[in-house]
């Protein structure tokens, strides 16, 4: 799912929206729940109930000065004269931050320590472009040419052979750059898509499958991979498919039309369903806040803090071993622009939320005044490698991250425990 | 049509140089196509026939539009029906997708409408955003009455398009408050890309450059020129300047167009896009060197760039290289299907159902979310989960097991052979040679015999005895052999 990056245009989300709605009578969204049989299911496939990592791309470029506030800095107000936030209006706000007032569906988990905000993070060096700085940010080893994305390296590094769904996007065919890589990943709209044709008919499928993979393994190369895959990914698919529930649990309710939400919902019954997953990787667009950061910001917080306490609740018990991280290739530049709306920055905000955390506010805070500031934008103080480090270390004490992030040098910030 | 290709029990096929541009530069190789081309007397000819689309009479493809009559409303008539909720955006735009769909299915000018739809792609605003939706119909009108002219002026009529303004705020863009988003994206996505070196400076001039250009958004939405918001002062953008200093900037602003497309990174930047969409996913230096300097030489010219890429001896040697994209395995399949939208009157029609279609794989028409276009390479659509829904969307579409009405599907009986008896695997050859332009391979013959639990020498031995789940079985099997997934 790549929802909007709208680059601030109009209500687009809202088209989204009657797209899903519409989109809902041809399948899209028709997604086939079923809860049974975990206990086999974790027998015979050797499924893992460990740690999991989910990462929320925010692309577009999220504004991380509107969502952990800096109200300590006259720059922020005199930058901003009628984009900024007033202190009074800030949630949890401590002598230098507070969180954008969207962000109450949180308050409970913030409440109970289980969210870090991180502010002044980034890229090593401004890239201003989305594209550049995405690809950038997903394939995180600058000095080498191999695309490799580091969730790739990840799941790599934690398993000799890696399965097929220990890394998953959620919500778009398209396979990310993080997730790109030696280790075989999946890329799929919901998990009920991931099924042979006459899938109803054990006999047909099996005999078309049979004659495909004979096809496709003489065919060999890239359409040849991909077919071979295809199948063996079906196979896997519906052996577990009876455990994955694609939920909602009980009483949990997620936005209503929010592709976020539709993902997350997803992603909470794979994880429950204890098939192995060890990172997802989510896209939630509609961050490029070119024009009516107040409004726009209003909304995509919003949207964002719903489907998060949301899916924490729809977690369950397994809440206990998630922890989401979000991500946007850079933040925006301190000085709104002519249309109340504020163009591409550098340093941002990044968030992580759930097991593992210890909240609160955290940063190595440059300071918004003319000399700290890079070009205009919020200088960064903390690589975002550093943050992703920290938290894999955290998670996954196996795992030597220094293969996942090379040469990098890692500060903690003591946000993970 | 004279003579029904299928007629025989093997068709003749083009020869597969032949078949290869038809494969590139057309959304599907039908009947139609084929014979189009044979009658050309070659692939060549056939090609300088299609860059003269102005002189092939394209009735069908040309009445489209009349089955969306809100298309081609005034921007002002369609704002007034969205705020009086008769409307929304998203019906805007979703008409115009079905539009463009059923146009790359039906059109006669099919290397036309593959180039509209690669300058679409490029040149890129989604359907039925907020800003620019009532002016996304005219766009597209200046995409088609440009895409096979020069790059020159392709780039002056889109970049400065109320359309465009609005969905990259350059309609909020003014001297008083400058928004950088369309003078960014301008220089790293249209023309010289940031290999090029542009700085921040520069991006702050080509945004200042491109101030007066007004729409009133959610207002009327009527389109000026406003001297008033124009900032004047000396520009310095990469080697270009200006002084800049008349009220009205337009003519400031096409020299600075005309610059851009003229420089030698933004040759490069095309002619790497369109290699990698008619070539392959790693085209040679060399090739992508060949099509620039072409579109250096040529002043920008088209017709000459594509002229030079498929001259090159890798674009001969990249036959059935590339993945078909969602959309067009969708048009594809239903071109060679024979199924031809025949107008929108309801969520049923074929012309809207479509959609859905390439929303099943992965890919629903106008609705990437970034102003960078869908993704040209074959690696972005070979994941498992597209391949798996490409393989059960030809099955739906061979049974037309989705139900679409305002479809004109040709009569089984035309499309099957006229000599009977015939085995099985004579008639999946059959098949393949109309669907594929090739003759079926032995593991494709061995599959429709194992999925229809018979030997490939049965025979068949009239056309009635074809039943309709075996004609179904057949045709999805053929179009999900691995060379049914290449164009």
């Amino acid at each position: 799912m790549n929802p909007v990056d709208d680059c601030g245009c109009g209500d687009y989300d809202v088209s989204r929206r009657s797209l899903l709605k519409a989109a809902g009578l041809a399948s899209m969204a028709g997604v086939a729940t079923s809860m049974f049989g975990d206990v086999l299911t974790s027998t015979v496939f050797g499924a893992s109930n460990a740690n999991v990592l989910v990462v929320i791309s925010l692309r577009g470029g999220a504004d991380g000065l509107s969502m952990m506030v800096p109200h300590a800095e006259e720059a922020y107000y005199s930058s901003r004269p009628t984009t900024a936030i007033a202190k009074n209006k800030l949630l949890y706000a401590d002598s230098t931050f507070g969180l954008h007032p969207s962000f109450t569906a949180l308050g409970p988990m913030w409440l109970l320590g289980q969210v870090a905000g991180i502010h002044a993070v980034g890229l090593p060096a401004p890239n201003r472009s989305h594209f550049d700085a995405m690809e950038t940010l997903e394939d995180a080893d600058p000095g080498s040419s191999a695309r490799i994305g580091w969730i790739n390296r990840m799941v790599s590094g934690l398993a000799e052979s890696p399965d097929v769904f220990d890394a998953m996007q959620i919500g778009d065919t398209i396979t990310p750059t993080s997730l790109v890589g030696p280790a075989p990943t999946i890329a799929t709209q919901a998990f009920s898509d991931l099924a042979m044709p006459f899938s109803k008919d054990p006999v047909m499928s099996q005999r078309v499958s049979d004659s495909l993979r004979a096809q496709y393994a003489a065919r060999g190369g890239l359409i040849g991979e991909a077919g071979l895959g295809a199948i063996t990914l079906a196979g896997r698919a519906a052996a577990i498919s009876g455990s994955v529930n694609d939920g909602p649990l009980a009483g949990v309710i997620y936005p209503k039309y929010s592709e976020l939400g539709a993902a997350l919902k997803s992603t909470a019954g794979l994880i429950r369903a204890n098939v192995g997953v060890k990172a997802v990787a989510v896209d939630a667009g509609g961050w490029d806040h070119h024009v009516d950061l107040g409004y726009r910001v209003n909304d995509t917080v919003k949207d964002l803090a719903l489907c998060l306490a949301a899916f924490f609740l729809d977690l369950g018990l397994d809440a206990g071993r998630v922890t989401v991280v979000t991500l946007s290739e850079f933040g925006r530049r301190l000085k709104e622009n002519g249309s109340h709306g504020v163009d591409h920055g550098y340093g941002n905000a990044v968030f992580a939320l759930g097991a593992g955390v210890n909240g609160g506010f955290y940063s190595r805070w440059p300071g918004l005044s003319a000399g700290t500031q890079v070009d205009g934008d919020l200088a960064v103080t903390t690589d975002y490698r550093s943050v992703l480090t920290e938290i894999l270390r955290a998670r996954f004490p196996a795992l030597d991250t220094s293969k996942v992030f090379p040469g990098i040098s890692y500060a903690p910030l003591g946000f993970m425990h | 049509m004279s003579t029904r290709a299928s007629a025989a029990v093997t068709p003749v096929v083009l020869p597969s140089k032949w078949q290869h541009i038809g494969n590139r530069f057309s959304f599907g190789v039908n009947e139609s196509l084929a014979a189009s081309i044979r009658s050309a007397g070659s692939s060549d000819a056939w090609l300088r026939s299609q860059f003269d689309w102005g002189k092939i009479t394209d009735t069908r493809s040309g009445a489209v539009i009349s089955w969306f009559p809100r298309l081609t409303d005034s921007p002002s008539a369609a704002w007034a029906r969205v705020k009086a909720d008769e409307r929304s955006s998203w019906d805007y735009g979703f008409d115009f997708a079905c539009y463009s769909m059923a146009r790359k299915i039906l059109s006669r000018r099919q290397v036309h409408e593959v180039m509209v739809d690669f300058w679409s792609n490029l040149l890129y605003i989604p359907m039925g955003e907020d800003r620019s939706f009532p002016w996304r119909y005219s766009y597209d009108t200046v995409i088609r009455s440009r895409a096979l002219s020069t790059y020159r002026n392709l780039l002056r009529g889109t970049i400065v398009h109320p359309a465009m303004s609005g969905w990259l705020n350059n309609s909020s863009n003014t001297k008083s408050g400058i928004n950088e988003n369309l003078g960014r994206e301008l220089l790293e996505l249209y023309t010289v890309g940031r290999p090029s070196g542009y700085d921040e400076d520069d991006v702050k001039n080509s945004a200042r450059l491109l101030t007066g250009f007004s729409v009133r958004v959610f207002d009327d939405f009527a389109a000026s020129y406003s001297t008033a918001n124009h900032y004047r002062g000396r520009v310095r953008i990469l080697g270009f300047t200006h002084a800049n200093s008349s009220s009205d900037g337009r003519p400031a602003v096409n020299a600075y167009l005309d610059y851009l497309a003229r420089h030698p990174a933004t040759a490069r930047r095309i002619a790497r896009r369109l290699c990698v969409r008619f070539v392959s996913d790693t085209p040679s230096s060399s090739l992508v060197s060949a099509v620039a300097n072409t579109y250096l030489k040529s002043d920008t010219d088209i017709r000459a760039t594509l002229w030079t890429l498929v001259k090159h001896p890798e674009f001969v040697a990249a036959q059935r290289k590339k993945v078909r994209t969602p959309v067009e395995d969708v048009v594809n399949a239903a071109r060679v299907l024979g199924m031809a939208p025949t107008g929108s009157s309801d969520a049923e029609s074929f012309a809207q159902k479509v959609i859905w279609m390439c929303n099943n794989m992965g890919q629903n028409p106008y609705t990437w979310p970034r102003p960078d276009g869908f993704p040209e390479t074959s690696s972005t659509w070979t994941s498992p989960a597209r391949v798996l829904r490409s393989w059960d969307m030809h099955y739906n579409l061979a049974g037309n097991w989705w139900g679409s009405r305002e479809v004109a599907i040709p009569a089984k009986l035309d499309q099957l052979p006229t000599q009977w008896p015939c085995t099985l695997g004579q008639l999946v050859d059959h098949q393949s040679r109309m669907l594929l332009g090739r003759t079926a391979s032995l593991p494709l013959r061995a599959a429709v015999a194992s999925a229809l639990n018979l030997p490939e020498t049965y025979v068949v031995t009239s056309a009635a005895k074809v039943t309709e789940w075996g004609w179904v079985v057949i045709r999805g099997a053929v179009l999900n052999t691995p060379e049914g997934m290449l164009r």
